[in-house]
């Protein structure tokens, strides 16, 4: 068993590399404050949902088994974490074509990381609970 | 994941390594604000531009900034009536750099700014993968 077999890290693990994977969005975006014609892009939430819906159902695939010296694979299910990022200027764009403003990334970034945190937070938490349960009573 | 980290290191590293650049070329254009020629023919130094252009990495598959090209300008140079000097004109003019000191301030700034933005992301990033890492330790 791993431990995205249980839903709940499963869930959380699929926040945490949608976050990160929206921090190098972000990183992109600043590196080019100053690129002629850049337009930033991001990740937006419903990418993060649209992947979800795949990782709360967890169905297991499986590679049918027809002769009994036959592997069984694993499949990941749910998500493979492939979010798109969508192309959104800032509400200011330069003469030269570049619509970045550092101030809305950097709140943008802020912002991320803080949920990336809260998503470990909680990940962490998850873990120290199963530990709990998996403790014998009273060790 | 820790992969996706690296990678936003390397973007944000990108745009440090673009910024400081640009900061070189604005020092080369302050140093040389008053580098006249020598003769009237000479000219005298020409301000440079950097241009940038964000180039797909294959590696990482992500935006890198970089320097692609550094122009000269070419705007007018400034005219200075100073007689004596020896690359006067016919009319005691010589022609100085078209470096203006306020716009390469402005420049400077913009590239500051620009600098410590990516190092805000770099250590962004850093902290989030420590916490990950503090997963480990308990």
């Amino acid at each position: 068993m791993r431990p995205d077999d249980i839903p709940v890290l499963g869930i959380l693990r699929q926040a945490l590399g949608y976050h990160s994977d929206r921090q190098r969005v972000i990183a992109e975006n600043v590196a080019n404050a100053n690129t002629p014609g850049y337009v930033p892009g991001d990740i937006p939430q419903s990418e993060f949902e649209r992947a979800l819906s795949g990782a709360e159902t967890t169905r297991r695939v499986t590679l049918s088994a027809t002769e009994a010296g036959h592997i069984q694979g694993r499949v990941n299910s749910g998500g493979s974490g492939a979010w798109r990022s969508m192309a959104t200027p800032d509400s200011e764009t330069t003469i030269n074509g570049n619509s970045v403003v550092l101030e809305e990334q950097m709140v943008r970034s802020g912002e991320n990381r803080m949920r990336f945190e809260t998503a470990l937070g909680l990940y962490q938490k998850s873990l120290s609970l199963i530990r709990m349960a998996a403790r014998g009573p009273g060790a | 994941m820790s992969n996706n980290a690296s990678d936003t290191l390397q973007i944000a590293a990108a745009g440090l390594r673009a910024q400081s650049a640009r900061m070189r070329i604005i020092a080369e254009n302050l140093a040389n604000a008053s580098s006249t020629g020598r003769t009237p023919d000479e000219d005298p130094y020409q301000r440079q531009m950097p241009v940038f252009r964000a180039e797909l990495d294959r590696v990482t598959g992500a935006n890198l900034v970089r320097m692609a090209d550094v122009r000269a300008d070419e705007s007018d140079f400034r005219m200075v009536y100073e007689p004596g000097h020896p690359a006067a004109n016919g009319e005691g003019y010589v022609r100085y750099p078209n470096v203006s000191s306020l716009i390469e301030l402005m420049d400077m700034r913009e590239a500051q700014r620009s600098y410590e933005a990516n190092m805000n992301m770099v250590e962004g990033t850093r902290r989030m993968m420590e916490r990950t890492l503090d997963l480990l330790r308990r």
